[in-house]
């Protein structure tokens, strides 16, 4: 293997990784405030892909309508699930939230495939997926966009978190509903966006995801497991571990290829995952034992 | 030294076999087999079989889910590793029934164990992880080695189950085989949850700091409980693969572990009884309701959101509160009676 070949490969593990990286803030932004562990992450993310398609393609819209509409219905879902669903659920406790979660996933796939068909889509890439010469190497543009877009949003929602009053807020809501409702924290607002926001990050991974390959309604689980595992991996609910474990996971994945049988391909991520349980429960970046700081 | 007695309680506590409790069970036997020959043909019989099958898979489920508190969706996965192995092992290498199916138990209850072992050292979210894995790497391998397991086709003529020469291959044949391991996997259930073991399990469910401070050791309950639903869950799939004589991946897909876990709930989270009644209740209706094909998936997903916010504790809980209420409504009646119109 020479070493334009290896770095081909790593760019494209890493575009992979940076879409899980995507999943896996949505993800963290949700378990972050509302300890919900949302199990349908990977579905939202595959129901903005298929809005985004019916718009772009089959009503023939411009890409950034699309794009838009997608981000914006996944939120509006997010909102209503989570309204509806999960906040009668918050004071049984979170295996409770969690198998309804489970439910979601499996209503969101079941529904896909009432509306849009068990068929195989195939997306057109909208950044185009014909190879261009940059520094020697063959790069698509498809998977250089893919890689800079995840990576600019997990910066933008860890600026988010960390710097502005409303990050503060949801993440005082996390910590403790009650004190942060007497400060006059409006924890059910913060709960709604938390889940706009995760909701939307999905739909945008699932947009970006979907030229990759072809897109059908297991797209979700095909989506969601190695985000969610990235998010373990990193340490759920820590946004510098999330952009960690994704990258690490979609560069493993490639690299994994030249290894052993493409068939179990997967195996790689289960393995990597299980290694990390064993070795540090906590993920890396994780919450340790005690609480961490507001 | 003086050795102290235990209490004439504890002792009968102890006995698995002599307390009164048990004719119960075998008045059950003897009801369930006595209502055989009122199916009116043979495919209610089948359905009949089909739902203690997975009566005995949802007691496994709710020891995990409602004893354990662990969700796991590697149910469908355990279940196809009962199957194939006792399958195979009586196809490949001509193992008889009994073994095959002790050694699909086996090798279910080993394999869950594992993951047992791997989930008490996380929390509940990565635990599910663990078990997505443990059920993706069982269907990949049932699909990728076709020369062993028949691949994405499925696996033909899985040979009927027969113990001391007494061949199970007709339904009503097989629901006198299916009913006294039923009973005995709801009996065995039921020690369980009365026993020292099943106590802790609901005190490391309820208040899982509570009960590691009063000396409950976390790892081993939730091993042993996982243990215990693996010999259920590995039964289940053995008798589900000598009942259909056919195998395929699909049989035991995502769809299934969400099934049973709707069961569970739809009984009432922790409760055996509530578990088994729910099988035959969501059973019946999807029978009755089979036009609706493909939109099962959707209605389940629908149901189990909507059955946690409305009625959290299933069957079970609506039965104890009912049973709660009757007396002071029925006493409420009577005083209204008394004081007249």
């Amino acid at each position: 293997m020479d070493l334009a070949f290896a770095a081909q490969t790593l760019l494209s593990g890493a575009s992979a990784g940076g879409i899980y990286t995507l999943v896996a803030i949505g993800f963290g932004v949700m378990y972050r405030t509302t300890r919900v562990f949302n199990f349908a992450q990977g579905d939202f993310g595959a129901l903005g892909a298929y809005v985004a398609f019916q718009v772009w393609v089959l009503w023939k819209q411009p890409f950034w309508l699309g794009l838009v509409c997608a981000c914006v219905a996944v939120g509006l879902v997010a909102v209503l699930v989570e309204r509806v669903a999960l906040r009668p659920l918050y004071r049984l406790g979170e295996a409770y939230t969690f198998i309804s979660t489970i439910g979601l996933g499996f209503l969101i796939k079941g529904g896909i495939q009432q509306i849009w068909g068990p068929i195989s889509f195939s997306v057109p890439s909208v950044f185009g997926d014909r190879a261009v010469d940059i520094l020697g190497m063959r790069v698509v543009p498809q998977v250089a966009w893919t890689l800079a877009i995840s990576l600019l949003l997990s910066m933008a929602m860890f600026l988010l978190f960390k710097l502005t009053k409303v990050g503060t807020a949801m993440r005082a809501a996390a910590q403790d509903r009650r004190v942060s409702g007497l400060l006059g924290i409006e924890v059910n607002r913060m709960y709604g966006l938390a889940f706009f926001l995760g909701g939307a990050l999905g739909a945008l991974a699932g947009i970006l995801i979907a030229p990759i390959g072809f897109m059908n309604p297991t797209l979700g689980t095909s989506l969601g497991v190695p985000g969610m595992v990235a998010a373990l991996v990193g340490g759920l609910g820590s946004m510098p571990g999330a952009i960690v474990g994704g990258l690490l996971l979609g560069i493993l994945q490639a690299f994994a290829v030249f290894a052993i049988d493409p068939r179990y391909r997967d195996l790689v991520v289960y393995g990597a995952f299980v290694a990390m349980i064993i070795f540090r429960p906590r993920g890396l970046f994780g919450e340790g034992p005690q609480a961490r700081e507001v | 030294m003086t050795r102290r007695f235990p209490r004439p309680n504890a002792i009968l506590q102890r006995l698995p076999l002599g307390s009164a409790d048990l004719l119960r069970y075998a008045a059950l036997i003897a009801v369930l087999l006595a209502i055989e020959p009122l199916f009116p043909a043979q495919y209610q019989i089948r359905l009949a079989n089909l739902i203690l099958v997975q009566g005995i898979a949802a007691i496994g489920v709710n020891v995990i889910l409602g004893f354990a508190g662990l969700v796991s969706i590697a149910l469908g996965a355990l279940m196809a590793l009962g199957g194939y192995t006792s399958a195979l092992l009586m196809m490949r290498w001509g193992w008889p029934f009994p073994l095959a199916f002790l050694g699909a138990c086996s090798l279910s209850a080993g394999v869950s164990a594992i993951v047992g072992l791997l989930g008490t050292r996380i929390k509940l979210n990565y635990f599910l992880l663990v078990t997505l894995a443990l059920s993706q790497v069982i269907t990949m391998v049932i699909v990728n080695e076709k020369a062993l397991t028949g691949g994405p086709g499925g696996l033909l003529g899985v040979p009927p189950a027969s113990i001391l020469g007494f061949v199970v291959d007709s339904d009503p044949r097989f629901y006198v085989l299916i009913v006294p391991v039923f009973v005995l996997a709801l009996y065995m259930a039921q020690r369980l949850r009365q026993s020292k073991a099943g106590r802790a399990m609901f005190a490391l469910r309820l208040n899982e700091p509570a009960a590691q401070m009063s000396g409950i050791d976390v790892t081993r309950y939730r091993v042993f409980a996982m243990t215990f639903a693996g010999v259920y869950l590995g039964a289940s799939g053995s008798l589900f693969a000598h009942l259909l004589r056919f195998l395929g991946p699909e049989s035991f897909s995502l769809s299934l572990s969400l099934y049973l876990t709707l069961i569970v709930v739809v009984g009432g989270i922790g409760s055996n009884v509530g578990a088994a009644a729910s099988v035959a209740l969501v059973t019946a209706l999807t029978q009755s309701l089979q036009s609706l094909g493909s939109w099962w998936v959707v209605i389940y997903g629908l149901v189990i959101m909507a059955l946690l916010v409305v009625a959290p504790t299933g069957l079970a809980g609506v039965a104890a509160s009912l049973a709660r209420k009757a007396p002071r409504f029925v006493s409420g009646m009577r005083a209204r009676v008394d004081r007249g119109p």
